[in-house]
């Protein structure tokens, strides 16, 4: 008799998802799939809505990463207001990029010391109840306590340049509508009430956070490198002399050698080289490349894909740190799926550089806010969030409403990813065992996290669902279940 | 142990989601009190609880959470709390003991801690506090305004005396 192994929810993912795992009476998996079963359906209700209000009503579907819904839907209404990227105020441009690096540090952060850090530093056997933050903290604390100061800090980025720490409101149709006091950017300078929270501190810990990850990797070089490793295609923005640029850029995806397979395309252009495809058992999509279809057309987004797709990182701390984990590889594209957590340091560290650099910019307390041209009917905008591609599209009509809105999000491009990984854990670690330990449910999830699934986003959804594990035979009846609340 | 550079004694904390429905109960008791002006009593408020919040709390010698009840006695408990051994599963859904154990972890330190639960009926996605919770916020805000204007301290307990007595 088959067995069905069921992980419900997905613990330390935002939102919740389900890993169904089917065994046959051999013991081995002839079957994984990642469920996502929440459906909130944001793309329907945003229509009929004022374009205006799109950039403060999109951060609803998350609460994790609303400044890059905020900053993808307005750079999508720029269009419709008809200003572009490359027009808009000097000041409205590095204000929402000083936001948006901001946003992807402290989500970074939040992902690495609070979500990924706990297996890292327990190990995938270690008892569930220690394998978060604060078990970080207990057995780690300056480390806790620095990632603790980083998000802090990235959050604070996020309030002077959004208005709020959520659901910010500065970023509107054709600009922003402030600026930067010299005196509130002086804080990141030197804060005399926090004398930690320095952009310069956290340049030094993001440095020292990646040399604590390498000497982790030094030491575990064979489950790091070997865990849910498989070729994939990468996709990301690059900026148009191919260096990284997490805020704006053309569309790149490179194959497992490293070849281009989608060539530094205007993301405007997007529906003419990407296709979604629909599965009965999941809620999210599954985007692939046209010209490759879906069995050959998937690819990665986020923080790995990033460091493999682009030519060079624009500031010289991370760019030293790229050649380090380039060079690993042999400058070949990585495919190790736990570099991911060695992609996203990088990344941190960039972000740090762009924010110190960023506030000594001039331009950051300009008094030229809004720019707006010819009206027009549609408008795409996207973004590099933390965990990857984030594409926002409308379509207007002449009364300003919303006629058609389609999102696609990065977890929503990493879905086949995410299935392709849960399908390597169970045919590497769960066929044939004869116990099923919850060490290896846990690795399910380590395989998951790896991709820093935002599952509210992808299905656009809210809500709580209690902890339920269910085994199914066969047949698809239940024989055994659990639940935690 | 006390923090050192303490600038205020008292924060106030509601936590809550406004936009469902007596979920917005601890933001509404700090939109109503937070023109106050008590000396020393700073009043913020969030939609849950983050791990960075024990940076928060280290800065305090009393931290009182306002949060809507599902099954408080209407109108409200008033508990003492304190740090919880126990590690949350989920990270998202940190409590206030949780919080205090944190903090008390990363920075030896404990703030006094107290949680003004205010009994809700309606959770569903609205703005609107239901007629039943507005009720007991009012007679929440009242008790909480009493606490605030009699907190006496404790030189020999080294803690704050509650004057209020709660229904």
């Amino acid at each position: 008799m088959g067995k069905k192994i069921t992980i419900e929810p997905v613990t330390r993912v935002e939102g919740h998802g389900k890993v169904t795992i089917h065994l046959n009476d051999q013991g081995k998996v002839e079957e994984s799939r990642l469920h996502i079963v929440e459906f909130r359906g944001f793309e329907r209700f945003v229509q009929g809505r004022p374009y205006w209000e799109v950039p403060v009503l999109v951060q609803r579907l998350c609460g994790i990463c609303p400044v890059s819904h905020h900053l993808a839907a307005a750079k999508a209404i720029d269009l419709i207001v008809g200003t572009t990227p490359e027009t808009i105020p000097p000041t409205a441009e590095k204000m929402r990029r000083l936001m948006h690096y901001g946003q992807v540090f402290q989500s970074h952060a939040l992902h690495f010391f609070y979500l990924a850090s706990p297996d890292l530093l327990f190990g995938t056997d270690a008892p569930v109840e220690s394998r978060n933050i604060v078990g970080v903290a207990l057995k780690h604390r300056d480390l806790a306590r620095k990632g603790i100061l980083m998000r802090k800090f990235g959050q604070e980025i996020i309030l002077a340049t959004a208005g709020k720490k959520i659901h910010g409101i500065s970023a509107v149709p054709g600009g922003i509508h402030k600026n930067l006091p010299i005196d509130e950017r002086n804080r990141f300078l030197h804060n005399p009430d926090e004398p930690e929270l320095t952009i310069k501190a956290m340049i030094d810990w993001s440095q020292e956070i990646l040399e604590f990850y390498k000497d982790y990797h030094r030491k575990n070089q064979n489950w790091i490198d070997s865990f849910a490793t498989f070729p994939s295609n990468f996709l990301s923005l690059v900026r148009k002399d191919g260096a990284m640029d997490l805020y704006h850029g053309v569309l790149r995806a490179i194959d497992t050698h490293g070849n281009k397979i989608l060539p530094d395309i205007d993301y405007q252009e997007y529906l003419n080289y990407f296709q979604e495809e629909v599965k009965s058992w999941s809620f999210m999509k599954f985007p692939f490349l046209k010209s490759l279809g879906p069995e050959q057309g998937w690819y990665r987004v986020g923080p790995l894909a990033r460091v493999n797709t682009c030519d060079f990182i624009p500031t010289p701390l991370a760019q030293k740190e790229l050649d380090v984990f380039r060079s690993y590889t042999y400058r070949a594209p990585n495919g190790m799926s736990m570099h991911s957590h060695h992609a996203r340091l990088i990344e941190m560290l960039h972000c740090a550089e762009m924010m110190d650099r960023l506030l000594m910019d001039p331009d950051l307390q300009g008094t030229e806010f809004i720019k707006k041209g010819t009206r027009q009917e549609e408008g795409v905008g996207v973004i590099e969030a933390p965990r990857g591609t984030l594409l926002h599209h409308y379509r207007v009509a002449p009364d300003d409403q919303v006629t058609k809105c389609n999102l696609i999000v990065s977890t929503t491009h990493n879905n086949t990813a995410m299935n392709r990984a849960v399908r390597w854990v169970a045919d590497h670690q769960i066929s044939g065992k004869t116990e099923i330990t919850e060490g290896l449910l846990n690795q399910v999830e380590i395989a998951i996290r790896a991709y820093d699934p935002c599952l509210s986003c992808a299905t656009h959804a809210l809500g709580q669902m209690p902890l339920e594990v269910i085994l199914f035979n066969a047949s698809g009846e239940i024989i055994d279940e659990a639940s935690r609340s | 142990m006390k923090p050192h550079d303490l600038k205020k004694k008292i924060l106030v904390y509601g936590i809550g989601n406004p936009g469902r429905g007596d979920d917005g109960l601890g933001w509404e008791v700090i939109a109503r009190n937070q023109e106050s002006a008590l000396p020393q009593v700073e009043f913020c408020h969030q939609y849950q609880l983050q791990v960075e919040d024990a940076l928060l709390l280290k800065n305090y010698e009393i931290v009182i959470f306002v949060d809507a009840s599902r099954k408080a006695e209407s109108p409200f408990n008033f508990e003492t709390l304190f740090p919880e051994p126990r590690l949350p599963i989920y990270t998202h859904h940190l409590s206030p003991e949780n919080l205090l154990g944190l903090c008390q972890e990363l920075y030896s330190y404990v703030p006094q801690a107290h949680i003004l639960g205010i009994r809700g009926y309606e959770w569903e996605l609205k703005q609107e506090i239901s007629p039943p919770a507005l009720e007991n916020l009012e007679v929440a805000i009242g008790f909480l305004q009493e606490i605030l204007k009699n907190l006496q301290w404790d030189p020999i307990l080294l803690q704050f005396q509650i004057g209020a007595k709660s229904p």
